[in-house]
């Protein structure tokens, strides 16, 4: 019991600033209150949920943000899991490339979100595939793809790291009993980075659920595609209706830790500590 | 000139049984002892403790008289080599040999370095100084660990496994050198280990641990000879000693193999017990035929077959098998499962002169002094044979 | 280890016939400059098939499937990157059409270093990030110790709640926050933004250092103990050479990350004193014509100190990030 006496303050700071706006947004969410007018509120129960919980809207915007999770995420181990194969053999260029495996991850979002609109609308994507006037959905593609490129690096270079844990002896010995490099991969090396794909998978999940640039970048007013950490902060911080975001904040999170539940369990994901 | 005791130490875990389990040791100064016991058996964490690493729930350490429970390492000036070797990763082999002994003021740099050399040309390390731990193989490493307490100028040294990575020629050498360095110096020390034969063969005295407990302390000859209890006849020997359940019948004790003949003594300290542990090591067992069996007098004999052979060169081993009751083997099992170790086996071991050729199948006459039988409790293993 | 003559050959195969469908495809309907991209890479990858052919029964450890691997990647990386750069160098009133720069100008860069809005926001980020860097790494590095060195009951959950920290959506604490802000009259204020910063560092630092700690060689500093070490040496030989590197690195990451949030930054912003640059290159998108050259610019000088960090520490940075999910 004595690490407690450790980790006693940090604890204490870290439930501070996030168990604090938690209690507050679950506070806010009961009320009717406009940003703008502290003294205007008035409390409504859980008429903001009933709101939130009933719009097609909202559910729409949901399903949308999920659709972008599952394919930048199941895109994001694929081409990670190419690249770090690849890396894997390399030597000669290695200290290069392992600057440019993180560039990307180190561009700011808003930046990777408004070349990757430009590219769709009037650049280089545009001009190679032919693509005139893509619409909100497509400039939403197009964001989202700058996404995917974003996080890339980061998922090859964990995905490396688990990849690297693989015992070159067991590979010898998985050789000298006679498996074939399909079982090698599927029986020997997949097992042993379970843990690095699992915790790749969590992560560029969560991450890619909570993005904001792209979709505030390219939102437009009464587009038909929106995600919902945009709904969110339009609620929020456009109409200005705190207390219906904050009710939706609530639901975010719930869907942020129901997906966590899914995903931890799912992948096995473990972290010894 | 530094004696180290313990009184009553006991450090509880988080099962039942505690760590280290009512510790009494005594070590006078300038003595080497040895703990062996298997692993796990707390050895390292007795030393940890005496160092002042780990703290324990109660009980008393003392260096040189003086109770240095609540005292930090640095006040204990004891030098301590790790199993792991705790090798810095950043310093070369010889700051890594200076490292301990620079820590304190009042050295002398010329000296020091003269000191560092000396102890590298003794452990072979001499060509090795400019290299970093990783460069080393785990042997090397080792000795560099052993070097680096040898180097410093400590009351007392505590070595956890200081031999066990060395290869069987190289070991007998540092063994040597360490030892007689400590003579030379008339250092205290305690060495752990696993290895029974070097626990004999190199210390003044020898304890046994298992399970947290000390079994017996004393000197090598006193501990093989006259071992305790029924663990420690097990544990120290190789072959271990032959343990086979007995029963006490008027004046006479059954075994599997053999019935022997109970003199007043034993037949007193057996009292009403239904079954015994009869103890016999393989060395006492001869061939009847042979020159050592012929000179024995006062004799244990039985004839029988011989399963296998192990011919070793210097002597050989005859297997005999022998049955047990369920019942027995059910009370054995127990004894085990309580010791957490393998005591018993369904055969015997013999080892003989190795110029007799001995194939299996043979039928074979054996002849054990009866002086050497030793005799147990099976639920205390207390040694009945001992006066009491 | 040396692939297989079949598995080359089948690597030959591919790269050949995807530089023939790059160099068809570039020829159609690519038009210049970026079709001379298309065509070079078209031409790597023959260059690689005809390798693959030569070396296919040849001992040298050389995977002709690494190959294409490292290529693609180099493409997928660099090309937006180097899109990025086009952007941002586009001579004033022109929109970049092409990967390849048709007209490289500086005026992009030049106005970012010298904007006003751009400094301003450059200040609020670093002081921001720093202060909450600061206040979260003595914590983060207690924490560490305590997950890594103390075991205690609980500590699982414990360490849950940190990662489930990370991992919140902050976005969804934006509005309380805000509100909290507000309410406590700070709204608008540099240091307004510092506690909320914290629920960024905080529990990123504690990943950090757990991850630090966990390879530092703990036994060693048992043996330094043992060696008879004052605290104060203990801390110089055994503390600064073993975790302080670690730390250090994990400050910066840490700082970094403080510095490129956008949305606390971008909810509590209420003037040009108190907007970070993330928010304040969001919010530039929708005021200029030729915004996107002047964001890109800015964003590329931003990481311009990173990629020295990168140049600095490669090593560590990707053992660091690699190694985190264990």
């Amino acid at each position: 019991m004595k690490g407690w006496r450790w980790l006693a303050l940090p604890f204490a700071v870290l439930l501070a600033v996030t168990g604090w706006p938690i209690g507050r947004g679950i506070w806010l969410s009961l009320h009717s209150a406009p940003l703008t007018n502290p003294d205007g509120r008035t409390f409504v129960g859980a008429d903001n949920y009933t709101d939130v919980l009933t719009n097609r809207g909202w559910w729409l915007a949901v399903a949308t943000t999920l659709v972008i999770v599952l394919v930048v995420v199941v895109l994001q181990l694929l081409i990670g899991l190419v690249f770090a194969v690849a890396l894997r053999r390399l030597t000669l260029l290695w200290p290069l490339t392992r600057i440019i495996v993180l560039i990307p991850f180190a561009l700011l979002a808003v930046v990777s979100a408004v070349v990757w609109r430009d590219a769709v609308t009037t650049g280089f994507a545009a001009d190679w595939f032919r693509l005139d006037d893509v619409g909100p959905f497509g400039q939403l593609v197009g964001v989202t793809v700058g996404e995917l490129w974003r996080g890339t690096g980061i998922t090859a270079l964990v995905l490396l790291a688990g990849l690297l844990r693989v015992p070159s002896s067991l590979m010898a010995a998985a050789i000298a009993d006679g498996a074939t490099a399909w079982q090698r991969s599927r029986r020997v090396v997949l097992p042993a980075m379970g843990p690095a794909i699992a915790v790749a998978a969590t992560y560029r999940g969560l991450d890619t659920f909570r993005i904001l640039e792209g979709p505030l970048l390219v939102d437009q007013p009464g587009a038909a595609i929106r995600t919902a950490p945009l709904l969110v902060w339009d609620t929020t911080f456009s109409s200005l209706e705190l207390g219906l975001g904050a009710a939706m904040s609530m639901v975010l999170l719930v869907i942020a830790l129901l997906m966590a539940a899914i995903m931890v369990p799912l992948f096995r994901v473990r972290r010894v500590v | 000139m530094t004696s180290i005791e313990v009184r009553n130490l006991t450090t509880s875990g988080t099962g039942d049984r505690p760590l280290l389990d009512d510790i009494n040791l005594t070590v006078p100064s300038g003595e080497t002892l040895a703990l062996t016991g298997p692993s796990g058996a707390g050895k390292s964490l007795l030393l940890k403790t005496l160092i002042g690493l780990e703290e324990q729930t109660s009980g008393d350490i003392l260096i040189d008289d003086v109770v240095v429970n609540t005292a930090d390492p640095r006040r204990r000036d004891l030098a301590m080599v790790f199993q792991d070797y705790a090798l810095h990763p950043h310093l070369d082999v010889f700051d890594n040999l200076a490292f301990a002994a620079t820590l304190r003021r009042g050295y002398n740099r010329g000296e020091l370095s003269e000191r560092i050399h000396e102890v590298a040309e003794l452990l072979a390390l001499g060509e090795l100084l400019d290299l970093k731990p990783v460069e080393l193989d785990d042997a090397q490493r080792q000795r560099v660990a052993l070097g680096r307490s040898l180097v410093r100028d400590a009351r007392a040294y505590l070595l956890d496994a200081p031999f066990s990575q060395q290869s069987e020629r190289v070991r007998t050498q540092v063994r040597s050198v360490t030892s007689q360095w400590q003579q030379e110096n008339q250092r205290t020390s305690i060495f752990t280990t696993n290895d029974v034969a070097e626990a004999l063969s190199t210390a003044d005295r020898v304890a046994v641990m298992h399970q947290g407990f000390i079994h017996q302390v004393g000197t090598p000859r006193d501990l093989y000879e006259r071992p305790a209890d029924m663990f420690v006849a097990g544990y120290l020997g190789s072959p271990p000693m032959n343990l086979v359940p007995a029963f006490p019948m008027g004046r006479q004790l059954v075994m599997p193999l053999a019935t022997m003949l109970l003199d007043d003594h034993l037949l007193e300290r057996i009292g009403d017990r239904g079954v015994v542990v009869a103890g016999i090591r393989p060395e006492h067992c001869y061939d009847a035929t042979g020159q050592g069996g012929q000179a024995v007098t006062d004799r244990v004999e039985f004839t029988t077959r011989i399963d296998d052979v192990e011919w070793r060169g210097s002597s050989q081993f005859a297997y005999l098998g022998y049955d047990i009751a369920p019942e027995v083997e059910e009370l054995l099992n127990e004894v085990e499962d309580l010791l957490e170790f393998d005591l018993f086996q369904s055969f015997l071991v013999a080892e003989l002169a190795a110029e007799s050729s001995l194939r299996p199948g043979m039928s074979i006459r054996v002849v054990i002094p009866r002086q050497r039988v030793h005799v147990f409790d099976p639920e205390t293993g207390e040694n009945l044979t001992l006066a009491r | 280890m040396t692939p297989s003559v079949r598995s080359r050959l089948w690597a030959s195969g591919f790269a050949f016939v995807l530089g023939f469908a790059v160099a068809n495809y570039g020829i159609i309907r690519v038009p210049r400059p970026d079709l001379w991209i298309w065509v070079g890479l078209a031409v790597v990858l023959m260059a690689t098939s005809a390798a693959g052919v030569l070396f296919a029964d040849t001992p040298r450890p050389l995977s002709i499937w690494s190959i294409i691997g490292i290529e693609l990647f180099a493409v997928f990386t660099l090309v937006p990157l180097l899109w990025t750069f086009t952007v941002a160098t586009a001579p004033d009133g022109t929109t970049p059409r092409s990967v390849w720069p048709q007209g490289v100008s500086w005026d992009a860069f030049d106005g970012a270093l010298h904007s006003q809005i751009l400094q301003d926001a450059a200040v609020t980020s670093i002081v921001v990030a720093g202060i909450a860097t600061a206040v979260a790494m003595p914590l983060a590095i207690a924490a560490a110790y305590a997950f890594v060195r103390r075991p205690m009951r609980g500590r699982r959950v414990a360490y849950g709640l940190v990662v489930a920290s990370l991992l919140l959506p902050v976005l969804a604490l934006a509005g309380p926050i805000t509100d909290q802000v507000i309410a406590a009259d700070r709204f608008g204020t540099r240091m307004s933004l510092v506690p909320p910063a914290l629920l960024i560092t905080l529990p990123l630092a504690i990943w950090l250092c757990v991850t630090v700690f966990r390879d530092v060689p703990w036994s060693l500093r048992d043996a330094v103990r043992a060696d008879g070490a004052t605290w104060l040496q203990a801390f110089i030989r055994f503390g600064l050479p073993n975790i302080a590197p670690g730390v250090a690195l994990a400050t910066v990451l840490v700082f970094v990350a403080g510095c490129n949030d956008f949305v606390l930054g971008a909810a509590l912003s209420a003037n040009d004193e108190s907007r970070p640059l993330p928010a304040t290159l969001m919010l530039a998108t929708g005021q200029l014509e030729t915004s996107s050259s002047a964001v890109a610019a800015a964003g590329l000088l931003w990481l311009a100190p990173v990629v020295l960090l990168l140049l600095v520490f490669p090593r560590r940075i990707t053992q660091l990030l690699g190694r985190s999910y264990r």
